[in-house]
């Protein structure tokens, strides 16, 4: 796991350096003097030789410490910390909804093979699947802000408010009055990979003979959906979702830009259109590790799920 | 009145290339506490009889026709939720794939528990003391009860999978090919142990199995099973002492038997019909030494030719002649396939 985190920050470290565009357009008045230049250079550590900035770079790593950005002109980490949990609060609300409502809707399709209902479930799965994010935002939008003005447009609270604490803002209904459209969009677009993922399970899972044997035991229908054949499907869908918590970290500047959400995928794109190195190195250095600690939380929710695997001989 | 009788049943498949008759019409009846051999190769339909008579079958099966009684009433003609409640508690099954009936993601006992507690209506405490006492019968230690089920050896999962069956004292039991998977140590143990219980407990057995010898260890009737239709029956003895049948010849053949360890073994050429498109008659024709022109127009019925032994064949006089030569390799070389 560390070795995965060092060879990510050493390429993020040359990715961003190599990148044209000087870094200090952002902070350095063109009025400035040449030597006031070097001097700003050599505050950041610019001048030093690229290998010497790399060294510094892991050793602050090491330490939890991101540098300074250069836009905000506050410390990476301060940066982060303000909008992460707008962030995590969109993406925890969206995979909720998203997996439970298509966990239960891949069973019922499972359930429901051959029917009617469920050519009618799959192209409404695909079609959410594929319709572009950017678009189910704005319908959603356009419906239920502008024409019956529900929900607000935008934001992550209403304009001057100010929250004293997390705790404050978590409390406030207003706050999940603007996080539910967001929410509710991104759900939209992560629903179709546990309903699909959980429906082909399930029939590959229906084939089992302890599915089977079940019925002859003469189980209730429920129960053996249930207890045996959703109980096993399901594996792979929560490895899944710890998975998919890694990308939607990272994966939601779309979505936060058209509801103008502050969250981390909107830092993001202002961090490296302002090449603003610090700050995007610490962003994509973050959103890397939530990334690797989720898939070793998959393999651990496995081992706890299905008592044949143990970690030790999956490694 | 018997306990179990099959009448005239048929399962069909509905395949992509079209109806499958897997089982195609078969006919048998069983008294409380005796025990049939249902026999034949591979793909015959054992399997689909079972599914059938219990109803627990595949979305693509269906059952054209037939009566199966249990009990005096149809039980084809019940509703699921009477036939769920007839199953396990009246007939239970120890499955053809018994190594992965159990559920692998719960413990044996919590299984055993489930199915005594909402079947049995018992209390955890009285099913617990119960599966003790099942694992005791199938000589298994009790310990294991807190597995999962990969942590089993095969035959233990046998054994585990037999007490399951046994759990609510059921009046009938189907075994699916109880011990095709396990080493012939095993296997002996265990189906000696599976006669003693059934005499024990009192209870009728159908056991399906392609090994002809198996059946006359356990059984008191057998039936033979020719691509989906019964082609002869009769008690255990009498079936394998004097086949009449030029297929239950070949089938004896085909198995070691424990008074002739040294004889040959004679495989049976060629595989069964399609039974999408079944022949017009004997579907054993293309495969039998003795076939007659008469054979691959018309079909031969099952027939009585001695008291309680029936046989499908137009092979009715002179039967000893054709078992002798049955028993020569010559013979079935003959069958051009
Ligand atoms: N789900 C299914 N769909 C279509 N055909 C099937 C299905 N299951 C079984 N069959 C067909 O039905 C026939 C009988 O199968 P069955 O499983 O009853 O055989 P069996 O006698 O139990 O064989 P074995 O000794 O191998 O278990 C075979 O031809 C098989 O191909
Ligand atoms: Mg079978």
């Amino acid at each position: 796991m560390i070795l995965t985190m060092w060879v990510i920050a050493t390429i993020l470290f040359f990715i961003f350096r190599l990148m044209p565009g000087n870094p200090l357009v952002a902070y350095i008045d063109p009025t400035f003097t040449e030597e006031q230049q070097q001097i700003l250079l050599k505050q950041f550590g610019l001048d030093q030789p690229l290998w010497y900035q790399y060294f510094v770079f892991l050793k602050n790593l090491g330490q939890g410490e991101l540098g300074d950005s250069f836009f905000f002109r506050d410390s990476v980490v301060n940066v982060i910390g303000k909008v992460l949990p707008n962030t995590i609060y969109l993406m925890l609300l969206s995979l909720l909804l998203a997996y439970t409502i298509g966990i239960m809707s891949g069973i019922y399709l499972a359930w429901k093979r051959g029917e009617r209902i469920e050519t009618v479930g799959i192209v409404l799965t695909l079609f959410t699947r594929a319709a572009p994010q950017f678009w189910v935002g704005m319908i959603l939008l356009a419906v239920f802000s502008f024409r019956f003005g529900l929900f607000p447009s935008g934001g992550a609270s209403a304009a001057g408010t100010v929250y004293a604490s997390e705790w404050e803002k978590l409390l406030s209904p207003s706050f999940y009055h603007h996080l539910f459209l967001p929410a509710l969009t991104l759900a939209i677009y992560l629903l179709g990979l546990p309903l699909l993922l959980m429906r082909s399970n399930m029939l590959d899972v229906m084939k089992e003979a302890y599915v089977d044997m079940a019925s002859m035991r003469g189980l209730s229908k429920l129960r053996v959906m249930l207890k045996y054949a959703a109980r096993n499907a399901c594996l792979p869908v929560v490895t899944a979702m710890a998975v998919g918590i890694g990308y939607a970290m990272g994966g939601n500047v779309v979505i936060e830009t058209v509801f103008s959400w502050p969250g981390l995928g909107r830092l993001l794109v202002k961090a490296v259109s302002t090449s603003d190195y610090p700050l995007a190195q610490g962003a994509f250095i973050l959103i890397a590790g939530v990334m690797v600690i989720m898939n070793f939380v998959a393999d651990l929710l496995y081992s706890i799920l299905d008592p044949r695997v143990t970690l030790e001989n999956r490694r | 009145m018997a306990l179990l009788e099959v009448k005239k049943l048929k399962v069909y498949y509905q395949t992509g290339r079209g109806v499958n008759q897997a089982v195609d019409g078969i006919s048998f009846e069983l008294d409380q506490g005796s025990s049939i051999g249902l026999v034949g190769e591979s793909g015959c339909g054992k399997s689909t009889t079972v599914k059938g008579i219990v109803r627990v079958m595949p979305t693509n099966a269906f059952i054209p026709e037939g009566e199966v009684y249990f009990n005096g009433s149809d039980i084809l003609k019940s509703a699921e939720k009477e036939m769920r409640q007839l199953r396990w508690r009246d007939i239970s099954i120890v499955p053809q794939a018994a190594m992965d009936s159990l559920n692998p993601v719960y413990t044996v006992r919590n299984q055993f528990l489930e199915v005594m507690q909402l079947k049995g209506d018992l209390n955890k405490k009285q099913a617990l003391v119960r599966a003790k006492e099942l694992f005791a019968l199938v000589g298994l230690n009790s310990d294991l009860l807190n597995y999962y089920p990969h942590q089993f050896s095969g035959g233990m999962k046998q054994r585990a999978v037999i007490a399951l069956a046994l759990a609510l004292n059921p009046r009938l039991i189907i075994t699916d090919e109880p011990v095709t998977a396990l080493d012939v140590i095993v296997q002996h143990q265990i189906l000696n142990e599976l006669k003693e219980l059934r005499q024990q407990l009192g209870l009728a057995m159908v056991m399906i199995t392609h090994d002809i010898s198996v059946v006359a260890q356990t059984c008191d009737q057998i039936a033979v099973m020719y691509a989906g239709k019964i082609v002869e029956k009769g008690k255990g003895k009498q079936v394998l002492k004097n086949p009449l049948h030029p297929y239950t010849m070949g089938l004896k053949n085909c198995f070691p038997n424990l008074n002739q360890p040294n004889k040959e073994l004679i495989a049976i050429a060629g595989s069964p019909p399609d039974l999408i498109d079944p022949p017009p008659g004997c579907r054993f024709y293309e495969r039998c030494p003795f076939a007659m022109t008469q054979c691959q127009l018309e079909e031969p019925g099952l027939e009585e030719l001695e008291s309680g032994h029936l046989s499908a064949c137009f092979l009715r006089e002179d039967i000893d002649q054709y078992r002798n030569k049955a028993k020569e390799v010559e013979t079935w070389l003959q069958v051009i396939i």
